[in-house]
């Protein structure tokens, strides 16, 4: 059996597929990111199974090499999910911004507690009366 | 004292001059409560900082100056502050001014007191290609928000207890000067200006160095712009206002 190029690149899209929920099954990828590249996988393996779909679209919408219809999606893809995780990681800097700004107030405030705490056993009434009890 | 002042001194990497910032201040305003921000710093700032007896909170992560400054009006919000001022730990500002701030604060009945060198340009006036991007910003602004702005870059402020309340909620993580006046005047507060003397920084350098000046002007320009966009019809108010 000849192994055509389509084969080949579902094959492809099958790897990147098992490497994807391998991913997610080990907790390395977050579903909530998987999820644009599983539909990417999905239509990489619709698009490989049936080529014919691509010259149909080209047709349609008036591409007269069909191929290039194929890099303008991809390329279109791949711009998207990254704009996905430049949100993605601003983000997460919203969110390291507030928590760090928290963990030095709470450990100045922590550190004002003890201080305190020291200072009211130091005071001789307060032992007197901690003594008593 | 029936009135809290609280000063916020960030500082990245400060710990030479970072003592004498603090007796400085402690001299001129001996009745404000100082904190300073240490930002990340990799020498001894917050230990230095400690020493004098201030208040030192401890970011365990660079964030740069919007991010250490907010931690301050989060702090002041916290703790019931009923002014905040943001004052450089590198000795620009010169604390003896401050004075006139709070008092243009209690008098004017504004949100907050910016301190500008431009205004009887008085003291250390910024290099020559720095001007020319101050008063790009500063025309812009006075553009934009329909009124004079002389010295839009200054870090000299002090904030009332609505600005106070909006900064901890919102403030822009990186040069943030420019951007925080918008928005103040997108939440329907106001601001007034009082000339101060500025000097040449004691120690340490400017965060904005040659290479990052043409990213600096991009980044102000475009958050200003479109911070504007997002001027809100109703006024921004505290609830329990007064």
């Amino acid at each position: 059996m000849k192994i055509d190029v389509f084969i080949l690149s579902f094959m492809i899209c099958m790897i990147f597929l098992g490497i994807t929920i391998y991913l997610i099954r080990n907790g390395k990828l977050r579903e909530q990111y998987a999820i644009l590249w599983l539909i990417l996988t999905a239509v990489m393996m619709l698009l490989s199974l049936f080529p014919s779909l691509i010259d149909f679209m080209a047709k349609q919408i008036g591409v007269s090499y069909a191929p290039s219809l194929l890099y303008l999606l991809g390329l279109i893809s791949v711009l998207f999910i990254l704009l996905h995780l430049t949100i993605a990681v601003s983000s997460l800097t919203a969110r390291f911004i507030v928590l760090t700004q928290k963990i030095g107030m709470l450990e100045q405030e922590n550190l004002a507690l003890r201080q305190g705490n020291k200072e009211i056993s130091a005071d001789p009434a307060i032992q007197m009366i901690e003594a008593e009890n | 004292m029936n009135q809290k002042v609280l000063i916020i001194i960030p500082a990245y990497n400060e710990a030479e001059g970072i003592r004498r910032v603090i007796a400085d201040v402690r001299h001129h305003i001996p009745y404000a409560d100082i904190l300073v921000v240490n930002d990340g710093s990799s020498d001894l700032t917050g230990d230095e900082a400690a020493k004098e007896g201030v208040l030192v909170v401890n970011l365990s992560c660079n964030l740069g100056i919007g991010g250490a400054v907010q931690t301050g009006y989060k702090y002041a919000q916290r703790h019931g502050y009923q002014y905040a001022a943001q004052l450089d730990g590198d000795g620009q500002h010169n604390p003896r001014d401050f004075d006139r701030l709070l008092g243009e604060l209690q008098q004017s009945r504004t949100d907050m007191v910016v301190g500008s060198r431009f205004m009887e340009k008085q003291g250390f006036q910024s290099t020559f290609a720095r001007r020319i991007g101050i008063d790009l910003l500063s025309g812009l602004l006075t553009l934009l928000l329909r009124r004079k702005v002389t010295d839009p870059t200054s870090g000299y402020r002090i904030c009332g207890p609505r600005a106070i309340a909006l900064f901890a909620q919102e403030y822009p993580a990186d040069y943030p000067e420019v951007e925080a006046l918008v928005q103040l005047d997108n939440c329907g507060c106001t601001f007034s200006e009082v000339p101060v003397v500025m000097r040449q920084r004691l120690t340490g350098s400017s965060s904005i160095r040659a290479l990052g000046s043409v990213y600096y002007m991009v980044k102000v320009i475009l958050s200003v712009l479109i911070t504007r966009t997002k001027k809100k019809e109703k006024k921004w108010d505290l609830g329990y206002e007064n």
